[in-house]
């Protein structure tokens, strides 16, 4: 009886004083929302427990956190100020804070930086966390079209990523300036990007409106002259845009296909269930 | 944003801090809903917090600045509140709903009362500013309080174009200036008049329509051949079907206006 009764006593002060047991219905809170998709709740509510949080270690995470999920719901702007907050607290190690920023900065256009930050995150980091890092790092450079340093990475890094970029880069992209040129010539751009319906409609609609133009000038009918020439504007002049968007969408298309081959089965995910330690995850 | 908040008013559980410094960060950062939300939670564990009580009323008069309650809110916090500097900012934020609305006798009375609180710099500087461009609309304003006159024509060289700038208030009632381009009126006359009686048949989202006055917004004459090109490639979106979302149960496909103008400015806020 004694035994049990010590058992129960210690049982009861480990509960007690295990700061995460007190927290836990905040996290499991922060959990649910994350996983019913609610990233912009889910950022408050990590806001809320660093806040709260007297320690710096857990502050950092959950503002780390905070931040993963501003980033994850399209709040980048929010999400850096947060990292920042993160990083200010100068407990977590480097490589989680570039891995985040650099992914940030993928998410605001920004490949060069991104470059940096994933480059940094993989030399002080483990192996999974590196082959991450690795597999970010060119995907980055790819997008800011640094090739031949993309090209260098991805042979340090080998086996798929190497492959991968150098079937890319065998690639070539269709020039958005040709296309705009090429659009001059109604469904022409579309054409020249592989769009071959669009080429087709664009053809037809202008080739269209431009026989009405003719046939009402011909006849002396301004007035449905002037509201036909009003829509071949329109035409014709989504003829020469859309060539020059469709070279971009190819050239779009083709680096995605490149990134899904570089990073499938790879995303940066944090493991909610050990906080407030942060312990991530590289693949999926 | 010229206000921030230390939170002095509380001396409460550590929890209920942690929320107050939430909203007032959300606020802030001009999260308004958020920072009303949070600002409610901490008045319901301590519903004497006047920081909270400020927040959750400016909150909700930056959602919806025709809201009454809210407005009625501020002047009250501008008269009793026991912090003075609180009393300058709820005073000053007052001052601005009251000339959104277009009632200046109010909006300078509220602002006289910020003007005074010389606890807090930025609204006496911001409602001074704001007091000397709200005579100049109505030169009556103030005329029974020389005293108060003679104060702002002492400090009139503080007020410098950009804080003019800063505080002037746009009245709720100015009607937008009407655009002169045919094709606007075209499309907003069949958005208004026609889509209605038809529903909407665009299998996009947004629709046609709504794709062409947003390119027009952001882009302005670009916005025909924007919607010329969305309108060759629309049956193209739908059979590829690559992003599908539901709108009042019937299925569209996604195909923002960003997507085919990224190029044009390559950043991401």
């Amino acid at each position: 009886m004694k035994n049990i009764n010590f058992t129960l006593c210690t049982l009861a002060l480990l509960f007690a004083a295990t700061p995460s047991f007190s927290a836990d219905p905040d996290l499991r809170l922060v959990r649910e929302l994350v996983a019913e998709g609610d990233h912009a709740g889910g950022a408050i509510e990590f806001r809320r427990l660093a806040l709260a949080d007297p320690e710096a270690a857990a502050q950092s995470v959950y503002f780390w956190s905070a931040a993963f999920e501003s980033w994850r719901a399209g709040d980048f702007a929010r999400a850096d100020k947060l990292l920042d907050r993160a990083e200010d607290l100068q407990t977590l190690p480097s490589s989680d804070l570039a891995l985040l920023r650099g992914e940030i900065a993928l998410a605001r256009e920004r490949p060069a930086e991104a470059a940096f930050h994933f480059e940094s995150a993989a030399r002080g980091a483990a192996a999974d966390a590196r082959d991450f890092a690795q597999r970010k790092h060119v995907t980055s450079q790819l997008r800011a079209r640094e090739f031949s340093a993309a090209q260098r990475s991805a042979n340090e890094a080998g086996g798929d990523v190497e492959s991968a970029t150098r079937d890319y880069l065998a690639g070539r992209d269709k020039s958005p300036a040709l296309g705009g040129w090429l659009g001059l010539i109604p469904g022409l751009g579309y054409a020249y990007a592989g769009e071959y319906a669009n080429a087709t409609r664009s053809l037809i609609l202008n080739g269209l409106f431009i026989w009405g133009m003719v046939e009402t000038a011909e006849r002396d009918q301004w007035g449905g002259f002037a509201a036909i020439t009003f829509f071949e504007f329109t035409w014709y002049s989504g003829s020469i845009y859309g060539g020059i968007d469709a070279s971009h969408r190819y050239n779009q298309r083709r680096l995605k296909k490149t990134e899904a081959a570089l990073t499938a089965g790879y995303a940066l995910q944090p493991d909610y269930s050990a906080l407030p330690a942060l312990q991530l995850r590289y693949r999926w | 944003m010229i206000f921030c908040f230390g939170g002095r008013d509380v001396v409460a559980a550590p929890a209920v801090s942690a929320d107050l410094a939430l909203a007032t960060e959300l606020y802030a950062e001009g999260d308004w809903a958020a920072a009303r939300r949070e600002a409610e939670r901490v008045l319901a564990a301590q519903p004497e917090s006047e920081v909270a009580q400020l927040l959750a009323a400016d909150s909700a008069l930056q959602i919806n600045p025709r809201a009454g309650a809210p407005r009625v809110e501020l002047d009250r916090l501008s008269r009793e509140a026991q912090d003075s500097a609180l009393r300058a900012r709820a005073a000053y934020r007052a001052g601005q709903a009251h000339w959104a609305l277009g009632d200046r006798a109010a909006a300078f009375a509220a602002y006289s009362r910020a003007f005074q609180q010389p606890a807090d710099q930025a609204s006496f500087l911001r409602s001074g500013c704001a007091m000397f461009l709200l005579r100049r609309e109505d030169p009556s304003l103030g005329e029974e309080n020389p005293g108060l006159l003679q104060q702002l024509a002492t400090c009139r060289n503080l007020w410098r174009f950009e804080l003019r700038d800063e505080v002037r208030v746009a009245p709720l009632s100015a009607k937008k200036k009407a655009s002169f381009r045919p094709s606007v009126w075209m499309v907003s006359f069949y958005r208004a008049q026609i889509a209605p009686a038809i529903a909407q048949r665009c299998s996009l989202e947004p629709s046609c329509s709504a794709y062409f006055l947003e390119a027009n917004r952001a882009h302005r004459w670009l916005g025909l051949p924007l919607i010329g090109d969305r309108l060759v490639r629309e049956p193209g979106v739908v059979q590829a079907a690559e992003k599908p979302v539901e709108r009042n149960g019937q299925l569209r496909f996604r195909d923002p206006l960003t997507d085919h103008t990224y190029w044009l400015s390559n950043e991401k806020h």
